[in-house]
């Protein structure tokens, strides 16, 4: 697969059992108005979303680059910190079971000058173990975090997560 | 009486970071600091605004819940029966004047509240409403 070239399929997004991103609608200025789905990241309190993805079997071993794009529910100043990471279930090894310690990549974006418009940060993965060796084919668990207590993450109110993409980088 | 805590000033700028009060330029730092000046506001100022308020309307958490439904008012959102003058069916002349009384009181001093958030970049409107979850805060958390 060509580098660029998407290779992530998003089967299903999954809200962890606690601690989670609340699902909200981010209503639009249209006529009639628009209603987009987002999930809600506290500004306080680190929270999650998980997204049950499939990698593409045309992975070519190039890594991998995620693409949050997100909007600010008031905020027009300051950053918020993102995080991906990969949790690959492996054939007849990775047992959900068990725990998992996800190692997070992380990137700071600074809110979009307006709270409707939307910034796309994006955050890379080498191939290999940084991507916790998630092979073409396999199913994973890719956790996507606000890391708000970060000094870092200055933005003010929730950040609004739209959705997640993944291609070869 | 006393300020809140710390841990309950920061459930105060949690709370108020998830309500929607329009676009903020403030960041999370100049917020929790808007919190801590207005806290101190309210500690400061709260033996002056007892006194301008009905004798009835001075114990425990009331003063504080007056206070927080007139900052709501104040920024456009109070209850549509008080905004509207409609305040208590069962004594209605007692509340109106307190409800009047400590409109007249915050409106005199919402210039003091501004100055004391110390050049924050936020509203009057959203200082009203920051206003509004520490006085909640306070009297949820007896803190007065």
């Amino acid at each position: 697969m060509a580098s660029g070239q998407s290779c992530v399929e998003v089967i299903e997004a999954i809200p962890p059992a606690t601690s989670y991103a609340t699902l909200d609608a981010r209503v639009g200025g249209s006529s009639p108005a628009e209603s987009v789905s987002v999930w809600d990241f506290d500004a306080s309190a680190i929270e999650y979303m998980d997204f049950l993805c499939r990698l593409s079997e045309n992975y070519a071993g190039g890594g991998l680059t995620f693409t949050l794009p997100w909007s600010a529910a008031s905020a027009t100043s300051g950053a918020t910190r993102w995080g991906v990471a990969i949790r690959r279930m492996t054939d007849d090894a990775e047992d959900i079971d068990t725990a998992k310690t996800y190692d997070f990549n992380e990137a700071d974006d600074t809110a979009a000058s307006a709270s409707g418009e939307l910034s796309y940060p994006t955050i890379t993965f080498t191939d290999g173990a940084d991507m916790d060796s998630w092979a073409a084919g396999d199913l994973a668990v890719v956790r996507v975090r606000r890391n708000a207590t970060h000094a870092n993450d200055t933005m003010t109110g929730d950040a609004e997560l739209w959705g997640v993409f993944g291609k070869e980088s | 009486m006393a300020v809140l805590s710390d841990s309950q000033r920061r459930e105060a700028w949690a709370e108020w970071m998830r309500g929607r009060y329009g676009a903020v330029s403030a960041t999370k730092g100049q917020v929790r600091a808007a919190v801590d000046a207005v806290d101190e506001w309210v500690y400061s100022s709260l033996a002056a605004f007892l006194a301008t308020i009905p004798e009835a309307a001075r114990s425990g958490a009331a003063p504080l819940v007056l206070l927080a439904n007139i900052a709501a008012i104040g920024r456009g959102s109070g209850p549509a029966d008080v905004a509207a003058g409609i305040a208590d069916r069962s004594n209605p002349a007692a509340l109106l004047e307190a409800y009047n009384s400590a409109t007249a009181w915050l409106t005199a001093n919402t210039a003091g509240l501004v100055a004391a958030a110390g050049g924050v970049s936020l509203s009057t409107q959203q200082l009203l409403s920051l206003l509004e979850t520490v006085c909640r805060k306070r009297a949820a958390a007896e803190v007065f």
